[in-house]
Parts: C-alpha cells; structure tokens; sequence
C-alpha cells in the first residue's frame, strides 16, 4: 500500500501534525459562513454503539439522577423531576391513553400526590377537589438517558433494548429489583393546584416472578457468606396489570439483555435469564 | 558535621584509607571552583559532572539551575533529612488511613532498608556533591579497576541535540474571508476526514482549481496548484524533528552531522568501560544508506526517527478556542470521597506533590496549567503484507474532560518509533531520551501564549503509564512479567522445565507488599555502572530491573505511575486464558459443549450499542480471534447463561467470581466498597483456579488483576486509564493512506 520508497515513521507522524494544525487553524475560522455550511457535510456522524459511551455528558448530572433509581427508599421521583435526556422518536402526539391504562395513571397519581385524581368519566361521581386527569398524552417509544437508549415495544425496531429492570419497595419495607418490558414511554401532564405539571413516565410489564427461590437464583453461588448471583431467572409470563406497570423513568435503574435457561432435569422448565447491563454505574 | 553523618548514613562506606602520596591538581569542576585537589578527586569529579548532566539535563547552565531549585538538597542536607522524615511520616498516615478501608492494597515495607537502598535524593546529592575526602575514599573504591583517564564511566543513551528550541510558531494569519482560503481549508480538511492520501488530495485540488479557473479567472488566479501549495498557503511545513537511528543498537544522530558522501557507522559503545578492551569497540553498523541522485550517490539515514515539540504541540492546544476552560473544568467538580467516577477522584490527582513537596500539583489555582500527562506506548502494524512494527508514543492530557480527554485532535502523539523490528530491552532508552529531556523542561515550566493570555507559565508531569504489559516493562526497564511482578514483592516459581508461575497464595502477606520506589530507582541507576554484559544480566537478575531514561524524571514513581491495563490483564489476560487453557484444554467443555453454547448465544438478542460476539465459539481450538471488547461482551453478557449447566461446581464458582468482578470493574462510576467487593472476587477466584487447575496455571495475568483495584483507587474507574482509547487511535493511525499512487 505504501509505494514510495520514504520511511512511513515520519509521513505518519507528518500527517498527525497536518491535521493537527489544521484542528488548530479551526478556531480562526469559525466565523466564516461558508465553511459553517459546508463543514458539516464532512462532520463525522455522531457515533453509536460502545463508541457513545464516550460521548459528553455531564457526568455529575448523570450521578445525581442515577442515585435517585438506586435510593428508592430515600428519594423515589414522581416523574416530573429533570433528568440527562431526552424521549425519542418515533413519537405520536396528543394520543388517547387506552381507558385500563388511563385508570393505572389515576391510581399512580394518587400515590405519587396527596390529592385525589379521576378520570374524565368518573368526575360527576367523585368529590368536588378531585382533579381530572385527562388521557391526553404524548407517546413516544425511545429514550436516551445519558449515553444510554431505552427502547420499548412501541416500536418492534427498538424491542431488543426495551427491556428494564427496576427497583421497588416490597411489602417488608426492604427493596427488590424486577424485570420488565416498557411497552411505551409517554408525557402526561396535569393539572395540580401548584400548577401544571409534566411527567415523564413509562409503561412497563413486568415479569412473573419464578416459582421458588431456587428456580430464581439458580446459578448462585455460596461461598462462606459471600453470595454472587450474577443473572436471575424469572417466568417468560407477564405479571397482571397492576398500578406498579406506571413508573417514572426516573426509577429505570438499568437494561436487561434476556436469554433463555433451561433448568431441571426430569421436566425441564424454559425461564427467562435476566442478564443486567450495567456498564454506566456498579449497581 | 551533620552533613558528613547524613551521608555516612547512605552511601556505601569503604574501609580503604585515602593515599596522601599522589600531586595535586587544579579541578574544574561547580565545587572545587579550582581548588587544587587530588588527581582521583578531580576525575571522579569530571565525572560526575558527566553523569549529573546525564541526570538532569545537557547543558552546564541548566544544571546549575537545577542546583538552585533543588539547592536545599545539596547544600542544607539538615532540610533534606527533615523532608525525607515529613514524607515519609505523611506516607504512613495516609496508608494507615486507607488500609482500613481497602483490604486490595499492597502493603508498604516495613523492612530495615537494604544496604543498596539510597534515596533518590541523596543519590542526586551523591552524584552533584561536595568534596569532602570521605568522598573520595568511596569514589576510589568504586572506580578502582578502571583507568583514571576514563572519564565517561557508564553507557550513555543521551539524544544529540538536535534544535527543538523555540523557532517561530506563528500560526499565519490569513483572513479567510476573503478569497479562496476557506475552499482549500475545506479540502484538506475533507482529506483528514476521509483519510484520503496525499496523491488523491493532490488531484483533487488541481481539479477545484480547474474548475475555478474556467469560471473567474481573476479571482482564482492564486489558488494552489498542489497540495503542496495548499499546506504552504497555511504555513502547514515539516514541523518534526528527525534523528536517523542505528538499525542496531538504536543510537540516534542528528541527520545534519552526517556525511552525506561517505557512509557513516555507529559508534555507540554498549560497554564503554568494559575490563576488555576489545569488548568496549563501537557497534559499528552503517546507519546510512545509498541513494542515487544526479550527483553520484548520496548517503541518506537508514532509519529515521521522527519526534514531536511537545512545546509547540502545548502551544497549539492552547491556542484552540476553549482548551483552557475545559482544562478548569476538573477543578469545579464536586468532591465525591466514596464514589470513583473519574481520574480526578484517583489518589495519584489528589496527593501528587509538587517540586518543593510541600503543596499539590494539582491545585485548583493552577487547573489549566499544571498538566497531567497520560503515556501509552504501543506496537502495531502499518502494512497489511510485511512484517513491519512501528511504535506509537501518545500523550493525554487529564485535566480535560473524559468526553474530550481521549478525542484524537487533544492527544499528542509523540514520537514514532521506527522498525521493522521492536527495540530490544534498554535500547529503548535511546528513543526515549530525547522525550524525557522535554518532560524535564516541562516539569520546569515554559511559558507560552494562549488563547485568553500573553503568556502562561505551563507544567506537565507524566503521572501514568498506561500500557500492555511487555511495552510497560520496556518503558520502565524492568525485568520481564514472566519472572516477578512489577508492583509487589512477588517472585515467579520456576517448576523443572523452567516455566514459570505466580502461584502460592499462602504467604500472601509476605509478597503482597509494595516494592519500594526509591530502591528500583536507585538498582536502576546502579545498571548503567555494571560495565559487562554478564555484569548486567546478574544485576537485573537481583534486582529485577535495568536502566530506563524515564528516571530521570524526578518524581517518577514506577511502582504507582505504571499501571496494570485492564483491558490487557482481565479480558485478553484472565478471561482469554480461564476458557480457553483452563476450559478447553483440561477437557471441560468439549467441542459438541461449544457448539451448544454457540446456539445459545445465538438466541440470545442483544441491543444495538452492544456489540454481538462473532459466530465463532465453535470454530477452531474454540473462540478463534476474539477481540478484547468481545471477550469483555462475552464474560458480561453470555458467559453466565449459555456455560451455566456445562460447568461443574468449581468452575461454575471461578466464572462467577470473575463475572462479578468483571461486572463491578467496568461500570463508569465505581464506588470503593465496590473495589473491596471486586477483589474479594478476584482473589477467590485466583486461588480457586490455583486449588483447581494447580500452581502452572497462574499466569502473570493471573497475579497482576490482583493489582487493578488498587490501580483504580489511584487512578478512578477504568473508564479513565484502560487502553480501548489508545487502540482506537492506533486503529486510525494504521489506517492511514500514505501515498496511494
């Protein structure tokens, strides 16, 4: 590939500097209209994949926001608090929420919020400081948060990063993490007496839970104290509709990649892995 | 008095008395000032003033200076003692502080100091010195099977200078705005992007210009006729400096002192005081080459090695818009103590000391301008079909961001290191002198302009080297990793066929300890007075280290500075070698179990961002021509659910030991519970391959992860320091098209 009969030392190390001055002529050329147009149909795209995990973001944002899907005991969000991202396309706009998901939001509300929420149809038969919730929302099936992009079965594209897993507070006030599939992310905002408020929320089914806890840290070891369950198994069902299936996505604590495990010898039972991706912070 | 006795203290004391029989002499020398004095004294003086300049820098004014800064060494050695004892009392405070909460450190030595053992500054002192008598008594003993006249003792690496001074800089102003400027801006630029050669661009412009031409004729009479031309309009020259290198020994030379009508030979002397005479001849190869010209035949370097100007490379980051306030930009970070998330949090940023010891580097009042440099060396090969290796050195700058820290235009690449072939042990050191003598005026300071200001004082210290394991040994010219560990007290055992392992974990607390500093400083030092080849082997043998020009940096620390590389040690080390050695090879999984992982693997549905793991666990010996990163996916991702039930228990308990680890390690925010937590794993799983598979199967890979987690609490999490971002830059550099006919 190299033909001529120089020492490729020097020409590599020669074209490092070209481009480096180049890099650095940059800045007194800023302001010249025509290179702003034309320079970017040689920018590089903006990368994907691994590669963006090096893209910038502010790193200390980011933290806070995790530490809020990590403390749910503490902080848990309701939704209408900032975070390091956006939602993506494809979106639909000013959708109805279908009426059994609509009445789960209402339940979320009541939650989340120390007043009472109704729907639409129910408001004649509820108190009179009860607050609408109108089925208006905006849908959308990706988001990015920091570096990293959920995706949800809204769109069957994205459905390879859609599934989540999240942390929840169980009856006997100690946490647990659960796997789901979002179905889709959506805004909705409400009407408080503060003053509007948007949430950012996420549609989420969950995994049934395996039948016993042998089944479901099957591949645990025991070590003089130490346990290591590195993936957990669960049903390849979905757990009923319950108010749970409404989150904010502030509670995503992470992805999930999920394989399939065959356990038990006799009557062997296919369970779902949940194999947790946490490259972004040590969970 | 108290000087005599602090000396006493260090340096090896000859009983011999000194002979008052031989005729003063006038010496010359900074310290005598001509005062008369023994033969003897005035030739060990001579030569110290060699080796001082060897040490600190060339020229006889710089070491003067360096006497003035440094000069409460040599002269108050009161302040010296002080300062020792203040360092060393405030390196066991914080040991004591931190070994409660990490079990993963090395512990610090305890030891009495060895006898070989002096410190770095009383060795400075011992080399700049006085002339006290004693002084000569110590001189005579060491010098005594060497002739008197042999003034230059030990083998020299020392560059030739070779005017990396301060030429003009001057970016040329050109107002773009005007003209055709902004469309060959564009068209160079549009060449780095796509890596197009130099003959593509070249066309390319002669056909803008064309077309420019035909259309205006006036206005576009200047524009370039070449590519050539183009990188003139932008005073883009040949701004590199070139040694030609001796294909043999790597002795550089400066291109312009060689004939270029006669054919000019190395005369590099490895042993310039070897007791043979005939062994102390020069090296003796033709480092020319012919090449015929219209003139006759002209002779031109064989080799050549290129540098950069860190100054003026400095110069030109400084320059760009906004370098600086992404340079503050570490300063105003919150200070998290229980969370790593980036190299800033590591304790090398935080307790890096500055020349006088007394305050920080790394201050918040010199954020931009104290800079911290990351080194990678590394080999690769730039031609699909030859073997050809040529070395990268690359600089990173850590006090930019993490997003910005590693983008190809922030890094420095500093020099190329020729081939076809890898240098061979110390011959290193000739390539990377002249590198070290501008790490040493830049850990003294220059001033340069800048983007905000007229002139700025800049430092920078290199505070990690981040390679693969055989590059890090050169670098630092220690011993190879197959015979002990770099970082602790570690000694590989050699079994009957002289193979080597770093198994026994049983008396751990005696090796897992720190090797000490000072003391491989000091052997390293002591290599370039062994004056026969055998005399050399013996002492790395000891000491398990050679001469490396990388101390002569001051504050170089090659028990903290030299990092283990993740991505070398766990994925392509200990991953690499748990499935496919200990695995495959023992018979674990068989070729019908790899098959049934891979058709599991296929049904598995990763996202996008994370990259699938090729078709290929089945193929070959088994995982033929994984890449790191798909090792890394692999461990994390498939290990655990597709091996799970090919396993039997022990080997189920080594791969979740290591998938823990794996997965605390290589999160972008580790907190240091976490660390604890990930070498607990680390070392369970090492000993339980070792009570598994037996001590052979420890590799040095094996002993060295041992190591990651205290090399993440200095440096915070692997993010910052592993070498995924240096290969990606090799990665370009290799793809580079150098003139494409």
């Amino acid at each position: 590939m190299h033909s001529s009969n120089r020492h490729i030392e020097p020409e590599l190390l020669k074209t490092v500097q070209h481009y480096s001055i180049l890099d650095e002529l940059s800045a007194s050329y800023d302001e010249n209209q025509h290179l702003s147009t034309c320079l970017p149909y040689i920018a590089f795209k903006k990368s994907v994949g691994s590669l963006a995990a090096h893209e910038d973001f502010e790193l200390m944002k980011y933290s806070e926001f995790l530490s809020m899907s990590k403390n749910v005991m503490e902080k848990a969000g309701t939704g209408s608090e900032p975070f390091p991202g956006t939602f993506m396309k494809p979106m639909k706009k000013d959708v109805n929420l279908p009426t059994e998901v609509l009445a789960l939001l209402v339940e979320y509300y009541c939650n989340a919020y120390e007043y009472t929420f109704v729907t639409l149809s129910n408001i004649h038969t509820s108190s009179e400081d009860s607050i609408v919730v109108l089925p208006k929302v905006n849908q959308f099936s990706r988001l990015r948060v920091g570096a990293e992009v959920f995706g949800s079965t809204h769109s069957p594209r994205y459905i390879k990063s859609a599934n989540v897993i999240s942390q929840f507070v169980v009856d006997d006030n100690t946490t647990d993490i659960y796997p789901g599939q979002v179905q889709f992310f959506f805004e909705h905002t409400i009407h408080l007496p503060e003053g509007p408020a948007t949430h950012s929320l996420a549609f989420v089914r969950w995994y049934d839970a395996a039948d016993d806890r042998r089944s479901r840290f099957h591949c645990q070891i025991d070590n003089d104290n130490t346990k290591i369950c590195n993936i957990e198994l669960w049903k390849k069902d979905f757990f009923e509709l319950s108010r749970d299936c409404i989150i904010p996505i502030h509670s995503i604590l992470g992805r999930f990649i999920a394989g399939t495990m065959k356990i038990g010898k006799k009557n062997p039972k296919e369970y779902l892995s949940v194999i947790p991706i946490n490259k972004k912070i040590h969970i | 008095m108290s000087h005599r006795k602090s000396k006493r203290s260090f340096v090896k004391e000859s009983t011999s008395k000194p002979s008052s029989t031989r005729k003063h002499v006038i010496c010359n020398c900074n310290i005598c000032q001509g005062a008369e004095v023994d033969p003897r004294t005035k030739a060990s003086h001579m030569k110290k003033r060699e080796i001082s300049r060897g040490l600190t820098d060339r020229t006889p004014e710089r070491s003067s200076e360096i006497g003035t800064s440094q000069g409460h060494i040599s002269n108050v050695p009161m302040d010296m003692d002080e300062m020792e004892i203040s360092y060393d009392s405030g390196d066991e405070q914080y040991d004591s502080r931190d070994e409660q909460k990490f079990n993963f450190l090395t512990t610090k030595t305890n030891k009495p100091k060895r006898k070989f053992n002096i410190n770095p500054l009383v060795l400075i002192e011992r080399i700049l010195s006085d002339h006290e008598d004693d002084d000569q008594e110590v001189e005579d003993d060491d010098v005594a099977s060497i002739e008197d006249d042999d003034l230059e003792q030990n083998v020299n690496f020392d560059a030739p200078e070779s005017g990396y001074g301060d030429d003009d800089s001057d970016i040329p102003n050109i107002n773009i705005d005007q003209g055709f400027a902004w469309i060959v801006y564009w068209i160079l630029k549009y060449q780095e992007r796509f890596r197009l050669s130099d003959v593509a661009t070249n066309s390319l412009i002669k056909f803008i210009r064309y077309l420019l031409i035909s259309h205006d004729k006036n206005t576009y009479s200047m524009f370039p006729t070449s590519l050539y031309m183009a990188r003139k309009l932008f005073g883009i020259g040949d701004q590199i400096i070139k040694y030609a290198t001796c294909p043999t020994c790597c002795k550089l030379y400066s291109i312009n002192n060689l004939p270029t009508d006669k054919p000019s030979h190395c005369s590099f002397q490895n042993f310039p005081n070897h007791p043979m005479t005939n062994h102390r001849s020069p090296c003796g190869a033709v480092i020319t080459k012919q090449v015929p010209t219209n003139q006759g035949i002209v002779y031109r370097p064989a080799l050549i090695f290129p540098i950069v100007n860190i100054k003026r490379q400095l110069q030109r980051l400084y320059n760009k818009k906004g370098f600086e306030e992404s340079c503050r930009k570490w300063a105003a970070r919150p200070n998290n103590d229980q969370e790593l998330s980036d190299i800033y949090d590591g304790r090398i940023w935080k307790d890096f000391k500055d020349q006088n010891e007394d305050q920080l580097f790394f201050r918040h009042d010199v954020s931009d301008s104290n800079l911290g440099i990351m080194l990678n060396l590394d080999w690769f090969q730039p031609f699909d079909n030859s073997q050809h290796s040529v070395g990268v050195i690359y600089g990173v700058i850590c006090n930019l961001p993490r997003s910005e820290r590693f983008k190809t235009s922030n890094t420095i690449t500093l020099a190329v290191i020729p081939g076809p072939s890898e240098p061979k042990l110390h011959k290193l050191n000739h390539y990377l002198a002249p590198i070290i003598d501008q790490f040493i005026d830049l850990w003294r300071g220059i001033d340069i302009s800048t983007n905000e200001t007229s002139s700025k004082h800049i430092r920078a210290a290199i505070i990690c080297c981040a390679c693969d394991i055989p590059a890090a040994r050169k670098l630092c010219g220690l011993i190879s990793a197959r015979a002990a560990c770099h970082l602790c007290e570690k000694v590989a055992n050699f079994d009957d066929r002289n193979q080597s392992n770093f198994g026994g974990f049983d008396d751990m607390r005696q090796w897992f300890v720190k090797r000490d500093a000072d003391e491989i400083r000091n052997n390293a030092y002591l290599w370039k007075e062994c004056n026969t080849e055998d005399a050399r082997k013996n002492h790395v043998s000891e000491t398990f280290v050679r001469w490396s020009e990388i101390y002569r940096l001051p504050y170089f620390d090659s028990t903290k500075f030299l990092i283990v590389d993740p991505m070398h040690c766990l994925f392509l080390g200990v991953a690499k070698w748990i499935v496919t050695r200990l695995w495959i090879e023992e018979n674990r999984l068989t070729t019908k179990h790899l098959e049934i992982m891979q058709e599991r693997a296929n049904k598995i549905k990763v996202p996008s961002d994370i990259g699938r793991i090729p078709n290929k666990i089945a193929t070959g010996d088994g995982f033929s021509g994984f890449t790191a990163d798909q090792w890394k996916t692999f461990i994390l991702i498939y290990a655990t659910t597709i091996t799970w039930d090919l396993l039997k228990d022990d080997d189920r308990k080594i791969l979740s030991y290591f998938v823990r680890a794996c997965n605390i390690l290589v999160c972008r925010i580790i907190s240091k519970s976490g660390l604890n937590e990930a070498y607990q794993c680390l070392l369970s799983m090492v000993k339980l391959v070792e009570k598994q598979y037996g001590q052979k199967k420890i590799t040095p890979n094996m002993h060295l992860c041992l190591h990651i987690c205290e090399c993440a609490l200095d440096y915070g999490p692997l993010y910052s320091f592993w070498c995924y971002s240096f290969e990606r830059m090799n990665g370009l550099l290799g793809n580079m098209n150098i003139n494409i006919i």
